[in-house]
């Protein structure tokens, strides 16, 4: 016989009751592992999630409303043949079906074009007519359609001149299209088609390229660019500025015949700063602004309609002609004015702020010359394209996105458009221009230069060297590799659900050392016995270690079957019950080798800690007691210092208890927690203490309870070890189930997450007016009295922990600060900005140039991965990088998932940023409905989506109270686990005291009475554990009880507590009354 | 026979002035057990020890046996002091030098018979020489339980159990065996058999043998019986 030998056959031996052990190893490993290939699985679902949203695409370059020529894509293609490019033009829409009983917003519509077949991989969209279109899966479910079907789709209108720019109608917000559905794509054929970083599919239509820009009134246009390559994004971004061309700014030139001229002029109506300060660098450039004024009027005389032109353009003029005061005119105003040089002529004009909002503003000059119609300047050119307004054939007719007074043109107006349409009637100097009409789409409406000195291919070169793509708002980015590394850094499903099944893991790791300490019980005769033959201490620990190991090892091999099993319920309940937390139901089990190995490892690992633990245990009691299997006390030294930790704790947390309670001004969630847990410990060794006492103390009475309790003394290790577990899992349980948040609860406070709002509405097509505004709410049928905050948005990724990937650039906010002030509350400030509320912070700028942002606590934590102070980089509009300082971060609140910094800031980093896509709606709580039922009847068609403020609190916070359940469900197996630790010692012991039952039995005890001393001691031990378990978690959560915003109550707190104390009782009266009156007991007796 | 004698003359165990008690020393609860007790044990000698319940004669064995440790005196066994070894040098003294026969024979259940017996000496190293086999094969033989070589304890009678004990606690060829209580648990004709058993090995074998017993038979057949009492033996 060897050693080994020794060690298989007591294994084999002892199988039974290494099996019941290898069960506790195999809950832990199944547990630990099944967390483990969760999260790999998650990460890897995640990862070819980004697969099947981007196809090929490794980069993208983009656009913010504006758009470049399709054929860029062909010529970057030229420029560096190891690039693949398709050009699409990505817009919003909503699509209606059923006559509009179904809707589906926020949809994406893709032009596409033949290349994109290369992304894809599929030749469907090759074959797209004009009247057909290929929808997402999830987009003919919630139409309920199908192949062949029609369907209307309302696309918000593009428009190349920036939508809230001066004097653009925005009559035309969106176009409808009538198209069958020709095919439904499903995910391999790129369905999921998402430049989002995210797990939720958004709905898709697909629709030929060219028929998306004839709709759009477009030629040839796109807004992203599908980079396909191995390249690194600088050599992907040489190429795009390679290709870049005037075009692609919008820029187009013009012969002016009349005055000899070449003039530069953008389809944005405004030349953009970048672009005009290069264009001055050609040489004898003559920069124009020209602007639609409200009237022209001579001020000399009491003004009078005859003496006031309504409605004309003023054009500027280089400085050289005129001063800052001065003023030419034509002729025909001069006529109409009866003004001479000298006279005073006043301009009133519109300035046009956010929001549409306009500011009548006048200006007075002094008349310095007056010009004939034969001037030069008399050009009718000199007046950009205004769609609406240039083009229209009568005043009458004109569009210009500013109210107009049609009782105020006058027929000499109407001939005088007809006879010169729209040619200035009077100029102003360039600097007079620029600081009266300069706005944030740009200075400049063309740059003229003369023929003989303009040299196209100078300009094409100085547009080369100096243009970059940033000026352009292009960014490049490398979109594939952001997707992998933000599904790779996403949620830790893995570290989740350990956290989440810690209790069930203790539980069973308890479980194993339980099990194993009871089979050491049983043979403790054999450890004595081998120290007597003459093993050393080692040998022996090393033969239990191996006996150990080789039920860890069978343990865990269970346990590695069962993760399988594990990971496929919890999945399938991840996309049923819990699909809250994961909003997807792309999941699919990823199982690596290298996880089974590692959760094998740890699980072995830390099941042979236990059993280690147990072993070194008894070994530390003498040979000689463990022969007679009995036991001795342990050193004083380490039961003074159990009594130092026992004190320490209790006095540490009724400290920090009678200080928060009594002393603070807030209480402090983690310093509560920390007392609880310090308590639990306190109470628990004081227990432990308790039953030493128990055992020494001398008592003149003597009954059954007495009895019961003499008898938890017997085996002080196994009575503690089932309070410890109760206690624990009671905390655990209570604790988690007292954090539960309700949010509903106190809404309506403005200082709550709803920030006191009713609703809050997003749209897909902006809005572009102010819609307090009393007339507008007139014009558009609005009644009811509400208050509403607009909020301007830039897409980002979604930062809600609706999204599990971690994500860069969440979408970002614009609002006015002062409309949020004394709104929401804030679970954290920068400390730099003092006791200053944070919303009225919003507005300054900090000296490093960061801007102050305000994001939703949970988003700059865990959405983020920061904390209040940390900068967030975007690129803004301009190509520059806005730098964010975070400042503050808001308690649960319905902003989880954007960033918000001011409108000011907004407008100064995306000033062609048209309307707004956010509103928050406050009315009275009579009118809600009434509130409701308009806004949503009257923006309809701009794909108004509107919820209640707690309807959309309780949603965010559904992913945290779904997880709490999780753990709360985890917690109770954990318990039930405990409670089957229970049951076997139970079970034990009354199987070990079979002798003093007979004896018990032989003086005349009933079986019911001895039924009763064995209850009442396993009753004390319940009870006692999960009354220091509710006590202290209690006491942790006392915050979540005084909370409005804790979905704790007594109630709920006590129906847990109730099936724990239920699901114990059950176990020690079933098993004592089983083990009592059945067969086991007398068998066990007739064998003694 | 002269040899024997011879034998006997040469000291073997000495235990010098020794005390044990139960409990922390110098709290009332502590109960001495062994007071300044000295014995004296020469080679092949046969000693019985007896007396009344609780009056410390396990406790006296377990301090032979180098199982336990005396709060005070010296345990010297052939001339060497082993209370001042090491766990580890007393775990192979008790290999190389000590016998155990239990009350109840404390066989490992999982292991046959045969493996029972070999048990003591895998702590010299993992393989069993042919020698050490031949020697428990003798053992075996000759306590009559050959037959039942392979079965396990479960398999056997409690007289059968109990010779594999004391094949057990002479494979090792020890130059002391301690017997407590060996034939307690046997009925008498088996208890008759083990104690002619033990003097009859003993004597072949020249081992020491200490037995703590209450059976007068068994203590009738030994060299010297000595009786403690208040701690001390008379």
């Amino acid at each position: 016989m060897t050693k080994l030998q020794y060690i298989f056959k007591t294994f084999a031996h002892y199988f039974k009751a290494n099996l019941l052990v290898a069960l506790g190893v195999a809950i832990s490993t199944m547990v630990l592992t099944g967390s483990l290939i969760i999260g790999d699985s998650v990460r890897y679902s995640l990862e070819q999630a980004t697969f099947s949203r981007l196809g090929e695409t490794t980069h993208l370059v983009s656009v913010v409303e504006r758009y470049f020529r399709q054929e860029m894509a062909a010529e970057i293609e030229l420029d560096n043949p190891e690039i693949k490019a398709t050009p699409i033009l990505l817009l919003e829409g909503i699509a209606v079906a059923d006559g509009g009983q179904l809707r589906a917003n926020k949809v994406q519509i893709v032009g596409v074009n033949s290349d994109f077949t290369e992304v894809a991989k599929s030749s469907l969209f090759a074959e797209l007519q004009d009247n057909e279109i290929a929808i997402s899966q999830n987009l003919a479910e919630r139409l309920q359609i199908t192949e062949g079907d029609n369907i209307l789709v309302r696309i918000k209108k593009a428009s190349l001149i920036p939508m809230n720019a001066p004097f653009i109608s925005d009559e035309e917000t969106s176009v409808s299209l009538r198209a069958s559905v020709k095919k439904v794509v499903q995910r391999e054929e790129m369905g999921r088609f998402s430049l989002k970083n995210s797990q939720t599919a958004p709905y898709n239509i697909f629709v030929s390229i060219g028929r998306l820009n004839q709709l759009m009134e477009f030629e040839g246009k796109a807004n992203q660019l599908l980079i396909s390559t191995e390249l690194e994004t600088e050599k992907v971004a040489q190429s795009v500025k390679n290709c870049l061309t005037p075009a692609d700014a919008g820029l187009s030139l013009k012969n002016i015949e009349s005055t000899h001229e070449i003039e530069v002029s953008t389809e944005r109506v405004f030349l953009e700063d970048k672009v005009s300060e290069t264009l001055k660098m050609l040489p004898d450039a003559d920069l124009i602004l020209t602007y639609f004024v409200n009237g022209i009027a001579r001020s000399s005389k009491p003004e009078t309609q005859s003496q006031s032109i309504p409605y004309s353009f003023v054009s500027s003029l280089e400085n050289k002609f005129l001063g800052d005061n001065e003023i030419i005119i034509n002729q025909w105003a001069a006529d109409d004015l009866k003004a001479k040089i000298g006279d005073s002529i006043r301009i009133k004009y519109l300035e046009i702020g956010p929001l549409r909002k306009l500011i009548e503003k006048e200006s007075a000059f002094i008349l310095k010359e007056i010009i004939s119609m034969d001037s030069e300047w008399s050009d009718p050119s000199r007046v950009p394209h205004l769609p609406g307004l240039s083009d229209a054939g009568h005043c009458r007719e004109w569009e210009a996105g500013v109210p107009i007074d049609l009782d105020a043109i006058r027929d000499k107006d109407e001939d005088y458009w007809n006879k010169w349409q729209g040619t200035p009637k009077a100029f102003i100097s360039h600097d007079k221009a620029l600081e009266m009409w300069s706005n944030r789409f740009g200075n400049y409406t063309a740059v003229r230069f003369r023929v003989d000195s303009f040299n196209e291919d100078k300009y094409n070169q100085i547009f080369a060297e100096e243009i970059v793509p940033g000026d352009l708002g292009m960014a490049i980015e490398p979109i594939r590799e952001q997707g992998i590394h933000a599904a790779q850094n996403g949620t830790d499903f893995s570290g989740l659900f350990i956290g989440l099944s810690f209790f069930i893991l203790v539980a069973s790791i308890v479980l194993t050392s339980l099990l194993f300490r009871l089979n050491l019980e049983t043979r403790s005769a054999q450890v004595g016995l081998l120290a007597a033959l003459g093993f050393q201490q080692n040998m022996v620990r090393r033969f239990y270690l191996f006996e150990g190991l080789a039920i860890s090892l069978v343990g865990g091999i269970i346990g590695l079957l069962a993760s399988v099993f594990y990971t496929q319920l919890v999945f399938k309940i991840l996309n049923s019950l819990w699909f809250e937390i994961v909003r997807t139901n792309v999941l699919e089990i990823n199982i690596l080798p290298a996880t089974l190995i590692t959760g094998l490892l740890i699980s072995i690992l830390v099941s042979l800690v236990a059993i280690f633990t147990s072993i070194r245990r008894y070994q530390n009691q003498r040979a000689a007691d463990l022969q007679k299997q009995t036991t001795t006390n342990g050193k004083s030294v380490w039961n003074k210092l159990k009594d130092i930790v026992m004190y320490a704790s209790i006095v540490i947390s009724v400290v920090i208890f009678v200080k928060q309670v009594f002393l603070s001004e807030q209480l402090n969630p983690s310093l509560f927690f920390l007392t609880g847990g310090l308590l639990l410990i306190g109470l628990l060794m004081i227990f432990g203490k308790i039953l030493v006492r128990l055992e020494h103390r001398k008592q003149a009475a003597f009954g059954f309870g007495k009895l019961a309790q003499l008898n938890l003394t017997r085996n002080k290790g196994r009575s503690l070890t089932v309070i410890i577990l109760f206690a624990l899992g009671t905390f655990l349980v209570v604790s988690t189930g007292s954090n539960k948040l309700d949010l509903v609860a106190n809404s309506s406070d403005k200082s709550s997450g709803t920030g006191g709002f009713n609703f809050f509405a997003e749209t897909t097509i902006p809005v572009l007016f102010n819609i307090n505004d009393a007339d507008k709410r007139a014009e558009e049928g609005i009644y009811t009295d509400f208050n509403a905050v607009q909020l301007r948005k830039v897409e980002g990724d979604d930062a809600s922990c609706l999204n599990l990937n971690r994500i860069a650039q969440p979408a970002l906010l614009g609002v006015d600060a002062e409309l949020l002030q004394g709104r929401f509350s804030f679970a954290t400030q920068f400390k730099e900005i003092g006791d200053e509320e944070p919303w009225e912070v919003l507005n300054q700028k900090f000296d490093d140039g960061t801007i102050p942002a305000i994001a939703d606590q949970t988003v700059i934590q865990w959405g983020l991965g920061m904390k209040v102070g940390d900068i967030l980089m975007y690129q803004n509009e301009l190509g520059d990088t806005l730098r964010l300082k975070l400042i503050a971060g808001t308690t649960p609140s319905i902003f989880q998932g954007f960033v918000i910094i001011s409108n000011q800031h907004f407008l100064e980093n995306y000033p062609t940023s048209s309307g707004s896509n956010i509103f928050l709606v406050e009315g009275s709580s009579e009118d809600t409905q009434q509130i409701s039922d308009e806004l949503q009847s009257v923006f309809r068609d701009y794909g108004w989506e509107m919820e209640t403020t707690a309807k959309r609190l309780v949603e965010f916070y559904s992913v945290t109270n779904t997880y709490l359940s999780i753990f709360l469900a985890l917690g109770a197996l954990g318990l039930i686990l405990g409670t089957i630790g229970l049951a076997v010692i139970l079970a034990r012991t009354i199987l070990e005291r079979r002798r003093e039952i007979a004896v018990m039995q032989a003086v005349g005890f009933s079986t019911n009475s001895i039924f009763n001393i064995l209850i009442k001691e396993y009753l004390i031990l319940l009870f006692t554990g999960v009354l220091i378990g509710f006590v202290t978690a209690v006491v942790a959560t006392m915050p979540a009880f005084i909370s409005t915003n804790s979905d704790a109550s007594f109630s709920t707190v006590a129906l847990v507590v109730g099936v724990i104390l239920i699901n114990g009782i059950i176990w020690i009266v079933g098993l004592s009354w089983f083990s009592l009156h059945k067969k086991v007991l007398v068998a066990g007796l007739r064998v003694e | 026979m002269r040899l024997s004698v011879l034998a006997r003359n040469i000291m073997l165990l000495q235990l010098q002035n020794i005390s044990k008690g139960y409990g922390e020393i110098g709290v009332h609860s502590f109960r001495p057990v062994l007071k300044e007790l000295n014995l004296e044990i020469g080679k092949g000698e046969k000693i019985a020890i007896i007396g009344p319940s609780g009056s410390g004669k396990t406790t006296l064995l377990n301090l032979v046996g180098a199982l336990d440790l005396p709060d005070s005196g010296d345990v010297i066994f052939d001339g060497k002091n082993i209370t001042g070894y090491s766990k580890r040098e007393l775990a192979n003294f008790r290999n190389q030098h000590l016998g155990f026969i239990f009350q109840l024979h404390h066989l490992m259940p999982q292991l046959t018979l045969w493996e029972n017996v070999l048990l003591p000496l895998l702590p010299q190293g993992n393989k069993i020489s042919k020698q050490q086999k031949e020697w428990a094969e003798y053992l075996i033989q000759k306590v009559g339980i050959w037959e039942q070589r392979n079965q396990k304890p479960s398999e056997m009678s409690g007289g059968e159990c109990q010779r594999t004990a004391v094949v057990r606690a002479l494979i090792n060829k020890p130059k002391l065996i301690l017997a407590d209580e060996p034939t307690g648990a046997l009925d008498e004709d088996n208890a008759t058999a083990l104690s002619e058993l033990l003097i009859q090995l003993s004597d072949e074998e020249n081992v020491t043998l200490v037995t703590v017993t209450h059976s007068s038979e068994l203590a009738g057949k030994m060299d010297k019986k000595l009786i403690l009492r208040n701690g001390k033996l008379e």
